[in-house]
């Protein structure tokens, strides 16, 4: 855990519903997680909030250590964005999960098949919400980290 | 020459009859008879009717022999052959028009008697036969129904039949020893140039000819005939031709039956071309339709999926919200105000439940699986595990018997399955513990699927209701929740695969559903 004892975890969600987005930020904060979530509106500021991110130092620390994809956004959609993120030698490594709306059966074989390691569909009670946290986070980040 | 044959005399001379008769007797002809005079000849002649007549020319009496010759040659078929001691010119032309087979003067010799009688009697032979031959010769040229016409080596008429005078309007006796080609005048139909004369063809070739097509005779009185004939050499002993028979017929029926056929044909031909066009615009239209249609369809399915998808998501938030607001807010909010949120986060997750039924209904045409084999024992087994947990909560039991393998969508089998079980399970009695039953058989290329149960069953009348989307037998508050979407989606797969569903069922005994499925899909 030599990152979060720096900075915490750092986790990027990109989705273009600000609902979604309020109940994700209060989830985190009620998960009560040691670290920060940042927000981009589509696929498009999500790659470019990364390769700034690259850009501005060389330490990994400044990429997140998880990214929530919503699927249907403007201008580049999840499914674009997550071939493109996982088509990037650095940045192919960040665990991606999808987080969306449906479950459809066409669209989890697509995510699996271009590298989400995860898809989950969008809950309906906010306890949920807190609880996906908690699990993303012990799966992907410190697991991943530790081990 | 041994005869038979009977000889009358009629001599009035009685010794020279006598000697006659004796030495007739002599040369062996049977008991020649005698008379004397020409009445009594003609007398007798009735009752023995004798096959040859020797006719003396002088008779006494009131009829001379030629005269009995005469009455003879009218009335019977007998040869008389005169005797004669002498003849004058005249007595000699008057015989001759008797047409006699022979004269004997007298005196004559015995080899000059049997000579005279036999080749009388062998020239009245072959006369007789010539005659039956000349009549069964015109009995069969008058029977026949063709024209026949016979000319002589120079073209010129001497025969025709009536038929051929009724074509040509020309009588025998008019023409007879005309040349044919005066009174037979044919042309050809389309150029109405004259057509070569049939006989003049034959005597060139030698070998029967036929007339071309579209010949016209034009007859005596103008009227023209489409004919038809051929025409063929009469040859003598030395294969000379002698004449020219020619026979033709009147083919206008027969043209115009066949131009009647033609114009039939046509007719039939142009209305099958008509109705073809006709079929086929109909069938274009149709198929357009169809796609049209088709396309209608599929727009509506997506329709439907894309709307409940994008439906929920707002859904999704108001029942979001709504906890965290009951959660968040519960002390708050007065006893009326949670039953409220209550009842709004309620409604809501309804919609959201029928929103999911109408997506899986949608899916199942719009999200099809490709058809395969499918093991329906196997996918029977899966299903029952899915609900295992179902299952036991209701404390019943399913049962898996006989079951074919077809070619079908496998997941949509397994949901068309899930469906029923969970149908059977939850319409069960309080009573009695749910048992169901699954099995099926092929029979020919249709596979039936059963799944019976014992539960509450329902009124049969309303078997058409219940595959019906969001069609449902009981109220909401009822003890039986449920969107109503579960049967129609089972008639959806059916219909997907090209089969359907139907139920039998008695309230208060159990229902069994009945699922027709095409064995193969191709």
């Amino acid at each position: 855990m030599k990152m979060n004892s720096r900075r915490g975890i750092h986790l990027l969600m990109a989705d273009d519903d600000c609902d979604d987005c309020v109940l994700a930020k209060g989830a985190f904060k009620d998960a009560q997680i040691d670290g920060e979530m940042h927000f981009v509106g589509d696929g498009k500021e999500l790659l470019e909030y990364l390769q700034h991110q690259e850009a501005c130092t060389s330490g990994d620390d400044t990429l997140p250590d998880l990214i929530l994809l919503d699927l249907n956004m403007p201008r580049k959609d999840g499914r674009e964005a997550l071939a493109e993120v996982k088509s990037d030698s650095r940045l192919k490594t960040i665990p991606v999960v999808i987080l969306s709306t449906a479950k459809e059966e066409q669209d989890v074989e697509f995510c699996r098949k271009a590298g989400a390691v995860d898809f989950i569909e969008k809950p309906v009670m906010f306890e949920e919400w807190i609880e996906i946290f908690r699990l993303l986070i012990d799966r992907f980040v410190l697991n991943r980290n530790a081990g | 020459m041994k005869s038979d044959s009977k000889i009358l005399i009629v001599e009035d001379e009685g010794i020279e009859a006598l000697d006659i008769q004796h030495r007739l007797t002599t040369l062996g002809y049977p008991s020649p008879e005698v008379v004397l005079s020409g009445e009594e000849a003609l007398e007798r002649i009735e009752s023995i009717r004798p096959d040859l007549v020797l006719m003396d020319i002088m008779l006494q009496g009131r009829i001379d022999g030629i005269a009995a010759a005469e009455q003879i040659r009218a009335g019977f078929d007998i040869p008389v052959v005169y005797l004669t001691a002498y003849a004058d010119d005249d007595t000699l032309r008057r015989a001759k028009i008797t047409e006699p087979f022979g004269y004997l003067i007298k005196p004559f010799k015995e080899r000059e008697l049997h000579v005279t009688i036999d080749v009388a009697l062998y020239k009245h032979k072959m006369e007789k036969k010539l005659r039956e031959n000349e009549k069964w010769l015109a009995t069969t040229l008058k029977s026949i129904g063709d024209a026949v016409v016979a000319t002589d080596k120079d073209g010129r008429i001497t025969f025709m039949n009536a038929i051929a005078e009724d074509l040509m309007g020309w009588k025998l006796e008019e023409v007879a020893g005309n040349r044919l080609s005066s009174v037979f005048n044919i042309v050809n139909r389309e150029t109405r140039l004259r057509v070569e004369n049939p006989v003049e063809k034959v005597m060139i070739a030698g070998a029967v000819v036929g007339l071309a097509n579209h010949t016209i005779l034009i007859n005596r009185n103008g009227r023209e005939i489409p004919i038809d004939d051929s025409a063929a050499p009469i040859k003598d002993d030395h294969d000379n031709i002698v004449g020219v028979v020619l026979v033709f017929r009147d083919v206008a029926e027969r043209e115009n039956s066949l131009a009647e056929i033609c114009r039939y044909r046509d007719e039939l031909e142009l209305r099958v071309g008509e109705r073809t066009t006709e079929l086929l615009l109909a069938n274009e239209g149709l198929s357009k339709y169809a796609r049209k249609l088709e396309g209608l369809n599929k727009e509506l399915q997506e329709f439907a999926f894309v709307t409940s998808h994008d439906l929920r998501e707002p859904l999704r938030k108001i029942q979001t919200f709504g906890h965290m607001i009951g959660k968040k807010y519960r002390e708050n909010l007065p006893p009326e105000g949670l039953d409220y949120l209550s009842r709004m986060t309620g409604a809501a997750k309804r919609i959201s439940d029928l929103l999911d039924s109408l997506l899986s209904y949608s899916r199942i045409i719009t999200k099809p699986h490709p058809f395969q084999p499918v093991d329906l024992a196997a996918v029977a087994r899966d299903t029952v595990s899915d609900l295992e947990v179902t299952i036991s909560k209701a404390g019943g039991t399913v049962t898996i018997g006989e079951l074919p393998r077809i070619e079908a969508d496998s997941v949509q089998i397994r949901q068309l399955l899930q469906n029923l079980v969970c149908n059977a399970l939850k319409y069960c009695k309080e009573t009695e513990k749910p048992r169901v039953r699954i099995h099926g058989r092929t029979t020919g290329r249709i596979c039936e699927i059963f799944v019976e149960d014992n539960g509450i069953g329902f009124e049969e009348q309303y078997v058409d209701r219940i595959f019906k989307p969001f069609q449902r037998l009981h109220g909401r508050d009822e003890h039986y929740d449920g969107t109503g979407i579960g049967l129609a989606i089972c008639r959806k797969i059916a219909e997907h695969h090209g089969g359907y569903i139907t139920a039998r069922s008695t309230p208060g005994v159990g229902s069994t559903f009945i699922v027709e499925l095409p064995s193969s899909q191709s």
